[in-house]
């Protein structure tokens, strides 16, 4: 389904049972995107806890590193982190030894022969990916792109014309708090 | 739109006598010719010309009562779109082909695909949109009139108006038929004939078709579908009133 068409529909859906004539809700498409970041959050935080319901949400970012850091893009749910992994596209073992280090400060301790030969990654502040290579101690070196697979809040296409790249079970909830937006029954954050 | 102007004015020019017809066989051919001759006309009141300016005339005023009234299914027949318009731009006075603009403008559509109206909305609902123009993504199709400026939300818009020109129809008068549909046939008879008084000649006459022409406005402008017919009584409506 196109951004464009996920919106007109969701504008219908708010007209439903109503004399659309006479509707304020007629014109609505520009209310519509507007209200389309605070309910793409918050139906992603609402699968938030739910292992099977955090999986629909993944998503694989491409992530510039440079010295062994790099930035997470805005719709990464970093809460959900634990679910994450990283992968290198030219090198396969950096997703078979991978290890997330969820504590910064266990991050940056020496390693010991063992742990030196796993791949660390963590993540700083709400953005930061950091990573370590095998052999390598804090601060690392590595430069280059990983993939970051995650669950992240649905993306907002940059065309109308373009798909938006969800699961059907995340669009019909998507469309469902879209419509209800419209009619002024946001629901609250979890 | 079959009927020609050179019919009509036959029959305008029979209900002036002026039409040359000592017999009535001599009247009835050069009533029924397709198009008359000068010296077919033998009136000294009305020239051949005025009785032309008549008919016109009664064609200007159906054209005002049809352009003025929004949604009139009869606006076909005059209608045309402007130049396509940027936003913030004046609406001109003159259609992309130069003909001047009469009567309420019309529907609203999109500049580069006339078959996607737009729709009317506040001010100032366009202008949030204007002013932040980077941050959307959907494509919306407001427009609003402000003064004679037309602001949108689409990179340029036309808008739909009636046309009229009086010089063109003088032009097609001789070969061409009249503007407006055939079943206001009447109306251009009648509107003409209500305008034919020198001194004290015709005035009964012209009296009688006044109140047909004006029963011919009437149900047009009575068909108003986004003009308040409050907003614009004419001398038809006065008329009544008294």
């Amino acid at each position: 389904m196109t951004y464009l068409e996920f919106i007109s529909t969701s504008c219908e859906m708010a007209l439903a049972g109503v004399d659309p004539n006479v509707s304020p809700l007629l014109d609505i498409e520009m209310v519509a995107e507007s209200l389309v970041p605070t309910v793409f959050q918050q139906v992603a935080l609402s699968y938030v806890g739910d292992p099977q319901s955090e999986s629909l949400l993944r998503r694989t970012h491409t992530i510039a590193m440079t010295d062994g850091a790099g930035t997470l893009p805005d719709e990464v749910l970093t809460s959900c982190k634990y679910g994450a992994s990283i992968a290198d596209p030219d090198d396969v073992t950096v997703a078979q030894t991978q290890t997330l280090v969820p504590f910064w400060q266990d991050f940056i301790q020496p390693r010991n022969n063992l742990q030196a030969q796993l791949n660390y990654w963590t993540i700083k502040g709400d953005d930061a990916l950091y990573y370590l290579a095998p052999q390598e101690e804090y601060p690392g070196a590595f430069t280059g792109d990983l993939e970051y697979t995650g669950a992240s809040v649905p993306a907002i296409p940059a065309t109308a014309d373009a798909d938006l790249d969800v699961p059907g079970e995340v669009l019909s909830d998507l469309q469902d708090a879209l419509s209800k937006a419209l009619m002024g029954q946001m629901e609250k954050a979890a | 739109m079959s009927v020609t102007y050179q019919k009509v004015l036959a029959e305008v020019a029979l209900r002036i006598n002026a039409i040359y017809g000592p017999v009535s066989t001599t009247l009835e051919t050069n009533y029924a010719k397709a198009t008359q001759s000068a010296s077919d006309y033998v009136s000294t009141i009305f020239p051949k010309t005025s009785i032309q300016d008549a008919i016109i005339n009664a064609e200007e005023k159906l054209v005002a009562a049809i352009s003025n009234t929004g949604g009139h299914p009869y606006r076909t027949y005059i209608s045309s779109y402007t130049a396509a318009l940027a936003s913030g731009a004046v609406v001109p006075s003159t259609d992309a082909s130069s003909v001047p603009v009469v009567g309420v403008y019309g529907s609203v559509v999109d500049g580069s695909d006339t078959t996607t109206p737009c729709t009317a909305a506040p001010i100032q609902e366009i202008r949030r949109r204007l002013k932040t123009s980077s941050y959307w993504v959907i494509p919306v199709y407001l427009y609003a009139f402000e003064g004679n400026a037309v602001i949108h939300t689409r990179t340029t818009v036309k808008v739909q108006v009636c046309v009229y020109s009086a010089s063109a129809q003088r032009s097609a008068f001789a070969a061409g038929n009249i503007l407006l549909p055939d079943a206001l046939e009447e109306a251009y008879v009648c509107g003409a004939v209500s305008q034919l008084i020198r001194d004290d000649e015709f005035t009964g006459q012209a009296s009688v078709y006044s109140a047909y022409f004006a029963n011919t406005l009437q149900g047009i402008t009575s068909g108003l579908t986004s003009v308040s017919q409050v907003s614009m009584p004419g001398p038809v409506l006065a008329q009544q009133s008294q």
